[in-house]
Parts: C-alpha cells; sequence; structure tokens
C-alpha cells in the first residue's frame, strides 16, 4: 500500500451489547446485587464476524433493514464504539458526518461555532481561520448574526452553517450516516452540487442509506447487511437488485424493515 | 502504557480541548453585566455572609485575622467544588457528541478542571487584593504558594476525572455528590480554626484528605509561614494518590463507558 493512501481492514469484528434493565445501576442495585443472583441483563449481537477490506479510492454503500448492524458497524470504523472481538487497522484520518451540526453549542455565536466545530472534526485553528470567510459566506449567513448565539438561528441556518463547516473539510475516510436534508430550496441545490464534489474529493467514502436511488448514483461497491453479518458485498447494480428482489420476498427474514 | 497512550491522545485534541475551555470562560458571564466581575465577587460576598454568620461562634482574634484565614481556605475550596461538580458530570452532558464522533472522554472533565483553575488564578489576586487592604505582610513564604497551588491541582484533577467516569455508571453518584461535598464543607477547618475541634476528634480530621491540602494554604496565606517539611510530605502524597487513582478509575471504565452512556 502506497503512502499517503487510505484504508480500512476490518478481521472477524463482533460487537456485543450487553443490555441493562437500566443502563446505569443505581446504588440500590448495587448493594442488592449480592441478594439477587446478577444482575439483569442479556446480550444482544450487533455485529457478527464481519471482514471487510476497503481500499483507496471506492465509494462504499451500506444497506439493509433497520437494525441490521449498518451504524454500529460505522460507529465501529469512526472509533465510537470498540469492538467487543476481531481486529481493525485503518489507515487516514476520519471524517465522520454522522449528524449535521453535531458538535454545535447553541450558546456560542456562529462564529465560535465554526471553530469548535472545526476543532472537532479535527482541523487547527489557523486552517479554520483562514477557510472562515469561505465558510460564512457559503453558509448565506447574514453578517450581523455571525455573533449572535446560534440559539437564535433559525433551522434552516444552522443547518447551512454546519453544512458549510463540514465542506471545508478535505476528508480522508468520510463516513456519512444517511444523507442530511440541507434547509431550503435553493441551498438544497447548490448543496448537492457541492456535496458530489466533496465526496468526490475523499480516498474512501461509506455510506448508510435507506435511498437505494442515492445509492446507485454515488456509490459503485454495495453492501448488504442483515442480522450483524454482510449477507452480500460486491457491485452495487447487483447487490441491490439481489437486496431488493429479497425485500419483495415476505418469508424471506430480510423483509422485517 | 495507558498513561501515554491518554497523553498523545489529549495532545491530538488539544485544538478541541483548547476550545471547550475558553467557551466555559466565556458562556458564564456572558451578558452579565459585571461579567467577570462575577468571579472575583463570588468569593467576597460568600465570605461576608461567613463572616457575618459565624464570626462570633468561630473566635477568630480579630476581624482581619478571620478574612485572610477563611480565604486561604475558602479560595481553594471553591476550586475543588467547582471543578468536581462540574466535571463530575462533564462526560454525562456531553454524551450526544460522543455518540457522534470520536473525541478522548479526558477533554470532558479535563476543560472544566481547566476553566475552573481559571477562575481559582483569578480569586487568589482579587484575595490579594483585598487582603493587601486590610493586614498583609508580605512574606518569604508566599514564594512556596505555587508549590501548594500545584499539589490542589493534581488533587482535583483525580477527583474530578475519577467523578466524570463514576457518574455515567452509577447515577446517584450526581445527587449524592451535592450532599457529601456539603458535608466535606464543615468537616475541613474552613470557616473555623482547627483548635476548635474537640482534642478526641482531631485524629478525624487526618483522615481528610483535603485538610492536609488545606492546611498549605493557611500556613503560606494565613500565617505567612512556610509548610513544614511533614506538611508538604503530606500534602504530595495526598495529591499524588488522589491523581493516580483518579485517572487508574477512569481508564478502567473509558472503553465501555460509550455503552453505557
Amino acid at each position: 500500500m502506497a503512502k499517503g493512501e487510505s484504508h480500512i481492514r476490518l478481521r472477524d469484528i463482533g460487537l456485543t451489547f450487553r443490555l441493562y434493565a437500566n443502563k446505569s445501576f443505581s446504588l440500590r442495585e448495587m448493594f442488592l446485587s449480592p441478594l439477587k443472583p446478577g444482575q439483569q441483563t442479556s446480550d444482544f449481537d450487533a455485529l457478527k464476524g464481519i471482514s471487510l477490506d476497503i481500499a483507496h479510492g471506492e465509494r462504499v454503500v451500506l444497506v439493509g433493514p433497520n437494525g441490521a448492524g449498518k451504524s454500529s458497524l460505522l460507529k465501529i470504523i469512526a472509533g465510537i464504539y470498540p469492538a467487543t472481538s476481531g481486529e481493525m487497522t485503518i489507515q487516514g484520518r476520519i471524517t465522520p458526518l454522522i449528524e449535521m451540526g453535531a458538535g454545535f453549542n447553541p450558546e456560542l455565536t456562529g462564529r465560535e461555532n465554526v471553530f469548535l466545530n472545526a476543532a472537532i472534526l479535527g482541523v487547527a485553528r489557523a486552517e479554520a481561520q483562514r477557510r472562515l470567510p469561505k465558510i460564512i459566506e457559503y453558509s448565506e449567513i447574514p453578517p450581523d448574526f455571525l455573533d449572535t448565539g446560534i440559539k437564535y438561528y433559525s433551522s434552516g441556518m444552522t443547518m447551512r452553517l454546519a453544512f458549510s463547516v463540514a465542506m471545508e473539510l478535505e476528508p480522508e475516510i468520510l463516513i456519512l450516516d444517511e444523507v442530511f436534508a440541507a434547509g431550503d430550496g435553493h441551498f438544497v441545490e447548490k448543496a448537492t452540487r457541492r456535496m458530489q464534489e466533496f465526496i468526490a474529493s475523499a480516498h474512501i467514502m461509506i455510506l448508510v442509506t435507506h435511498d437505494l436511488q442515492l445509492a446507485r448514483s454515488v456509490a459503485r461497491r454495495c453492501i448488504w447487511m442483515d442480522h450483524g453479518r454482510v449477507i452480500q458485498d460486491g457491485p452495487v447494480e447487483q447487490v441491490i437488485t439481489a437486496y431488493q428482489a429479497a425485500l419483495r420476498t415476505p418469508d424471506r427474514q430480510v423483509s422485517r424493515s | 502504557m495507558a498513561f501515554l497512550r491518554e497523553l498523545a491522545e489529549l495532545y491530538a485534541f488539544r485544538e478541541v480541548l483548547r476550545n471547550l475551555v475558553s467557551s466555559d470562560l466565556k458562556l458564564r458571564f456572558r451578558r452579565s453585566f459585571l461579567g467577570y466581575g462575577w468571579s472575583l465577587l463570588y468569593p467576597v460576598l460568600t465570605m461576608l455572609i461567613l463572616a457575618a454568620v459565624f464570626s462570633r461562634i468561630m473566635k477568630f482574634e480579630s476581624a482581619a485575622d478571620m478574612v485572610l484565614y477563611v480565604f486561604a481556605g475558602l479560595v481553594p475550596w471553591n476550586f475543588f467544588v467547582g471543578s468536581c461538580l462540574a466535571g463530575g458530570n462533564s462526560v454525562l452532558d456531553n454524551e450526544a457528541l460522543l455518540k457522534k464522533i470520536y473525541l478522548p472522554k479526558l477533554i470532558f472533565p479535563l476543560s472544566v478542571l481547566f476553566a475552573r483553575f481559571v477562575d481559582f488564578l483569578f480569586n487568589l489576586v482579587a484575595l490579594f487584593i483585598i487582603v493587601s487592604f486590610i493586614s498583609f505582610k508580605p512574606s518569604w513564604a508566599l514564594l512556596t504558594l505555587p508549590g501548594a497551588v500545584l499539589i490542589l491541582f493534581l488533587f482535583i484533577d483525580g477527583v474530578t476525572v475519577a467523578l466524570a467516569a463514576i457518574n455515567v455508571y452509577v447515577r446517584d453518584a450526581s445527587h449524592l455528590m451535592a450532599v457529601v461535598f456539603q458535608l466535606a464543607f464543615y468537616l475541613t477547618p474552613i470557616i473555623y480554626r482547627e483548635e476548635l475541634v474537640p482534642e478526641h476528634l482531631r485524629a478525624l480530621l487526618e483522615c481528610n484528605p483535603l485538610v492536609h491540602i488545606i492546611r498549605l494554604f493557611h500556613a503560606i496565606l494565613s500565617n505567612g509561614e512556610v509548610p513544614s517539611l511533614q506538611q508538604w510530605g503530606l500534602g504530595v502524597g495526598v495529591a499524588v494518590a488522589a491523581a493516580g487513582v483518579g485517572h487508574w478509575i477512569f481508564v478502567r471504565l473509558e472503553r465501555n463507558l460509550i455503552f453505557r452512556l
């Protein structure tokens, strides 16, 4: 593998959630637990034996019914969840756009939020400073709003600002969970074009979506998941056709969606 | 080693830490007329209330004496409580963010610790200004103040970081904390002199780790003397133990913390 190239390699990744009746135990349970036979827990395997290689330049889409493990897999790759078992090596900086504006603090002003969000997404301050004018221009936020707390922004304005910050990143491994609707009419149009350029600039893109039309248009490889396993992995047309066929056959396990 | 890995990660995410500290400081006093004035005024007002309520009972030789003594204990105490209460909840407060992006969890309690440390330094300056009007005899002992500050910082770091992780697992902890701190305030000689504690209860004071640290501040600021070697030793011991145990707990709990949020 050449230097500067990105790569994702997963070997036999498993993720087990321990389900607690109540996620954190209270003091009462802590004192009572010696009396009762153990805490009320049950294990749930969200991912089972996932092995994948994603090479530099690949555009991958994950499809599958709800609860298939798509988002869990993204979170493992993004480092949010530690895998219960298996091995993972990742080369390249990960830019997770799992939700727009996730790092915004409503109390801070638009300008301050740009810096905070940039830092969270791994952009140095000097770099953020340099890109600030472009971000502001692109977001179309009225200048007198920039130094106002974003809790006073309309949801459209907040979205536009978040989108503009994200689009100034230079992603190596881009992780997208669903595609965010980006505000009002004319902005959506402008954003869609920008988004395509943005995706094109990434070394690797992984997208989770239920929109099969979108899946076909942005990816060449498709991974179909169900019940924590990879069902099929291959060229997007082929996998989506198989997936759709399965969706239409109600007796198959995948049909519950 | 786990500790070195945490440090390297913190360095990689230092911009986030810096941003969190500065927004904490900016936001707390934004839109208030006095702004940072509040961080100076708060200990002064607390002090006045305590003076009004307790001065009779506490048997201080003079008002000036009491101001100096109470201040010397109250300013470190405020740093301790402020950092532990807010820092203890900091990981829980950032649940939504932690579920969407990977960030080292340690930056949340640390950002609170640093922000409260800045407040503490402000308070210390205020203390000097006010006290110099009343009865302040500068002494060489002041040169050892940074040592006491460092000890205090390490101790608070350990407690804050441990609480931040424990609070995620045991939700009762954050409710319990407020009460425990209130109790601890009265169990620590801040508004009364140690000599006021009955002889047979003195040994109990020694069990309170904070006592050993507050003593350093009392010696330096209120008595104008350099603490004894034994006092330094106890202070350092308590602080290093707290920081070590606190970070050990955090590292142990950190890995699965995301599943418990």
